[in-house]
C-alpha cells in the first residue's frame, strides 16, 4: 500500500461500542422480538391488525388498541390461530388515543401486567391514523382540526406515555410511527395539504 | 416530530423512527380506485414495481425498527413505497 494511505475496512482489536450494541447478536434473533410486549395503536383492523400480526409472528405478545368496540372478527381469527399454535399473547382494548386519561391508563396498566409476566413492553407501533379526500381549497376547518387531534396529538400522545413507560423500565425501546411517503412528496389523490403536514411528524 | 422526541428521548434509550409507506390498497383506497379508475393510472405511473402496495409489505419493514438489529437507527423515516419517490 501506497505511504498515507491506510485501509478502510480494517478494525481495530477493541471495539467498545460492540459491547454496547444490541444488534451484537446472531441475526436471527436481530429480526425477532422474542421475550416483549410490543402496544400497537389502530389495531382493530387493516394496518395495524396486520402489523400486529407480524409482531405476534416475530415472538413477542401484542397489546392492540383501537376506538372499536371490537376488533375485525376475520382479521381477528388470525390472531387467535396464533396465540394457540405458538403460545404468544394478544389483548384487545378500545381506547381513544386523543383522550390522554385513557391512554395513561391502558399503557400503565398493560405495561405493569407485561413486566410481570416477565416481557416488558420495549416498543410501540403508532398506526391509529385517519384521512380525508376533501381538496385543500374547499376544506373545512372541524376537518382539518380532526385529522390534527387524532394523527398529531394522538400519535403524540401514546408516544409521550410509552416513552415515560420505557424511561422508568431503563431497559429502552423502539417506537415506530406509521407515517407517509405524502410527507415527502405530493399526494396524487388528496391534493389536501393537511395530510402531507400531519404524515410528515 | 419523530426527529425531535428522538433527540430528547435517545438518552433512555428509547429510538423514534418513522415507517412512511406508498399507495396501498386498503378498504378505503379500493373503493377509491373503482370510484376513480383515473387515480389508480395516476398512481400507477410511480409504481416501479408495477403494482400498488399490499398491507403485508409493512409486516418486516416494522418489525426490523422494533427489533434489536436496529439498535442504532433513531431520527430516521423508512420509505416503503414500491420506488414511488424514487420518481418524485
Amino acid at each position: 500500500m501506497a505511504p498515507g494511505i491506510v485501509s478502510d475496512i480494517e478494525l481495530p482489536r477493541d471495539i467498545p461500542e460492540s459491547q454496547l450494541s444490541a444488534a451484537n447478536v446472531p441475526i436471527e434473533k436481530a429480526f425477532g422480538l422474542k421475550n416483549r410486549t410490543i402496544i400497537i395503536t389502530g389495531a382493530g383492523r387493516g394496518l395495524g391488525i396486520t402489523l400486529a400480526v407480524g409482531v405476534l409472528e416475530s415472538g413477542a405478545d401484542a397489546i392492540c388498541l383501537d376506538i372499536l368496540p371490537e376488533p375485525s372478527a376475520e382479521e381477528w381469527d388470525v390472531i387467535t390461530k396464533l396465540q394457540k399454535s405458538t403460545g404468544v399473547r394478544a389483548t384487545y382494548h378500545r381506547c381513544d388515543i386523543t383522550n390522554e386519561e385513557a391512554v395513561e391508563k391502558v399503557v400503565a396498566e398493560c405495561g405493569e401486567e407485561a413486566r410481570q409476566r416477565g416481557k416488558p413492553v420495549k416498543g410501540m407501533i403508532s398506526c391509529a391514523g385517519i384521512q380525508q379526500m376533501v381538496d385543500a381549497i374547499d376544506y373545512p376547518m372541524d376537518g382539518f382540526r380532526r385529522i390534527m387531534e387524532v394523527n398529531v396529538a394522538g400519535s403524540f400522545l401514546i408516544s409521550k406515555h410509552t416513552a415515560r413507560l420505557l424511561r422508568d423500565q431503563k431497559l429502552g425501546g423502539s417506537i415506530v410511527m406509521i407515517a407517509s411517503m405524502s410527507g415527502q412528496i405530493a399526494n396524487r389523490v388528496s391534493q389536501s395539504p393537511d395530510y402531507s403536514l400531519v404524515m410528515l411528524f | 416530530m419523530c426527529r425531535s422526541l428522538a433527540y430528547e428521548w435517545g438518552q433512555w434509550g428509547i429510538r423514534v423512527n418513522t415507517l412512511s409507506p406508498g399507495y396501498i390498497r386498503t378498504a378505503m383506497t379500493d373503493g377509491l380506485l373503482q370510484e376513480k379508475p383515473e387515480v389508480e393510472e395516476s398512481w400507477m405511473r410511480g409504481a416501479l414495481l408495477g403494482r400498488l402496495g399490499a398491507p403485508e409489505d409493512f409486516k418486516a419493514p416494522c418489525v426490523f425498527l422494533l427489533a434489536d438489529g436496529s439498535s442504532w437507527m433513531t431520527g430516521a423515516d423508512l420509505r416503503v413505497d414500491g420506488g414511488h419517490c424514487a420518481t418524485a
